[in-house]
């Protein structure tokens, strides 16, 4: 505990199985502000990929937004709870609404926002979307498809690196020996690295769309902020806007792009962005002086 | 499983008290954890080796040291004298939460110095060390190469997205053993990796100390995972070596 903000660890969940921390403004939150939910990244614990969600969360309490760290069952702290008998989304969705609930209770917050990295983004976005008291959802690296533009700026990219075509020209690059092995002059290729979504609860683009369309049904701000991290997936802002070009995301959705940036932010200078970004966003959208659906902002 | 936060106002700790399945029976570990990613990669490990002895009859306290984790502080804080200090403060905590008299210190990589530190309280009758860095200075340098940067500077430093201020750069290299005033009376030395054991390890716990080192040659180091991620693989053989010696 020290100046800007009061942090609480508890248990919480069928069996008290799941556990995370509570960090509240030291001065304290009205109920009508809404409450940051922290969901794992991958399978580090609450603290987020070298504490991004523990930095991000005190600094969201001195903003005056109190949000609620935890970990999914089987994941960090928390016990495998046996919730639900269903798929691993379904107790994803369980665990989600565990803490909504104790969140509401220890805090009287009656709104909130879903954030998550990665396979958090993902949790965030399914979650979010079903139900009415999610008032805004942050998404750090969504996975999503790649697209048209995606492709077109992917080969322009390399065509246009002198690299590639050395390559080519000296038999290094992979097409080239695909052709030597087509020819019988070389050794199998090694199998390409695999692309897209690898996690097992990564929304489809349809199901992606179905979730956007009730998220932005409910007027709720979506902030997604993309990284050079995953290249592989995503290379220029507003791809995300163009995979979903049906859903009437408008100013909804703040799309931004960061390449230099990794995917975990590791650099101090990107990670002093993010968390800025993610505030100064917080206070327009969803502040205490903006409307319970969500302003236009910036 | 019990979360919770303890220390002082100025330096408040965070930790999981894991309570004995078979109630108070007055033993008690507390595990000092790794530095950096290496604290995440082990994170998993500690869970389980913490839920391992519960089953077994041990109360367990693992914790964060400051600006670390959970717990109080910015990474530009770490001190090593500070998480000696925060070693022996979660002493304390374990003890009182327990009732034991005496405990065990467990440290894991960077762990096993800062529990190789505070083992000199008289409380603690056992002490393990987990694949421990000893050679401070060659971990520093370590560090340095990671992040690109000559050794031996003051400068501060960001590895893999983790702070190394430069006075804790330095604190590592200067380190040199305390004399101590009392050491523990059971040693045990487990390590997955080849492990060059610097001798005042030895001499430190020569004479009362019984000594016991086990390698699992065959074992994957467990606090890193490789990817971006960095989540390790849980070490079963090696848990099951820390939980078989401590009976």
């Amino acid at each position: 505990m020290s100046g800007g903000w009061v942090e609480t660890p508890s248990t919480f969940g069928r069996e008290d199985s799941l556990v995370g921390t509570l960090c509240v403004p030291a001065e304290g939150a009205d109920s009508a502000t809404p409450l940051v939910v922290f969901l794992n990244a991958g399978i580090i614990h609450r603290t987020g990929p070298n504490r991004l969600y523990v930095q991000l969360a005190r600094a969201l309490a001195r903003d005056g937004f109190p949000s609620l760290r935890f970990d999914l069952s089987g994941i960090g702290d928390s016990g495998r709870s046996g919730a639900s008998q269903g798929s691993l989304r379904e107790g994803v969705r369980a665990d989600i609404a565990s803490a909504l609930e104790f969140a509401s209770e220890a805090s009287e917050a009656s709104r909130f926002v879903l954030l998550g990295l990665c396979s958090g983004a993902d949790h965030a976005l399914d979650a979010g979307a079903r139900r009415d008291d999610v008032v805004g959802t942050v998404l750090f690296d969504l996975n999503v498809d790649r697209t048209v533009g995606y492709h077109v700026r992917h080969y322009l990219r390399r065509v246009l690196r002198p690299r590639i075509w050395w390559n080519v020209l000296t038999g290094r690059h992979r097409s080239t020996r695909a052709l030597f092995q087509r020819l019988g002059l070389g050794n199998p290729d090694p199998a390409p690295q695999p692309r897209g979504s690898t996690f097992a609860t990564a929304l489809t683009t349809e199901e992606g769309e179905d979730a956007l369309r009730r998220v932005v049904g409910r007027a709720a701000p979506i902030l997604a902020v993309f990284t050079g991290g995953v290249e592989y997936q995503y290379n220029h802002r507003g791809q995300m806007r163009r995979l979903f070009s049906d859903v009437p995301l408008g100013a909804r959705l703040t799309e931004l792009y960061r390449p230099a940036s990794d995917h975990t932010f590791t650099d101090p200078e990107e990670r002093a962005w993010l968390i800025r970004t993610t505030v100064d966003w917080m206070t327009a959208r969803l502040g205490a002086s903006t409307t319970p659906a969500g302003g236009a902002g910036p | 499983m019990i979360p919770l936060l303890f220390g002082t106002r100025e330096r408040t700790l965070a930790g999981v008290y894991s309570p004995s399945a078979e109630g108070l029976r007055g033993r008690v570990v507390v595990i000092c954890p790794p530095f950096g990613g290496e604290h995440i990669g082990a994170y998993r490990t500690g869970r389980v080796l913490a839920d391992r002895l519960a089953v077994q009859g041990w109360d367990v306290l693992r914790f964060d040291y400051y600006g670390t984790g959970e717990s109080a502080g910015e990474g530009s804080e770490v001190s090593l004298a500070g998480w000696v200090s925060d070693a022996r403060t979660a002493l304390e905590e374990a003890l009182d939460l327990s009732g034991a008299r005496r405990a065990t210190l467990i440290g894991l990589r960077l762990g096993g110095l800062v529990a190789t530190e505070a083992s000199s309280a008289r409380q603690v009758d056992r002490l393990i060390l987990c694949d421990p860095i000893l050679d401070a200075a060659a971990y520093e340098a370590g560090l340095a190469a990671e992040a690109g940067e000559p050794a031996g500077e003051e400068v501060d430093l960001h590895v893999g997205g983790v702070p190394v201020p430069g006075r804790f750069r330095r604190e590592l290299r200067d380190h040199t053993p305390a004399s101590p005033t009392k050491t523990p009376r059971h040693l045990l030395v487990v390590h997955v990796q080849t492990f060059p054991e610097p001798r005042w390890l030895s001499e430190r716990f020569e004479g009362g100390t019984d000594a016991t080192r086990r390698s699992l040659p065959d074992a994957e180091p467990y606090w890193t995972g490789g990817g971006e991620m960095g989540v390790g693989t849980v070490p079963v053989e090696l848990i099951g070596t820390v939980v078989e010696w401590l009976g």
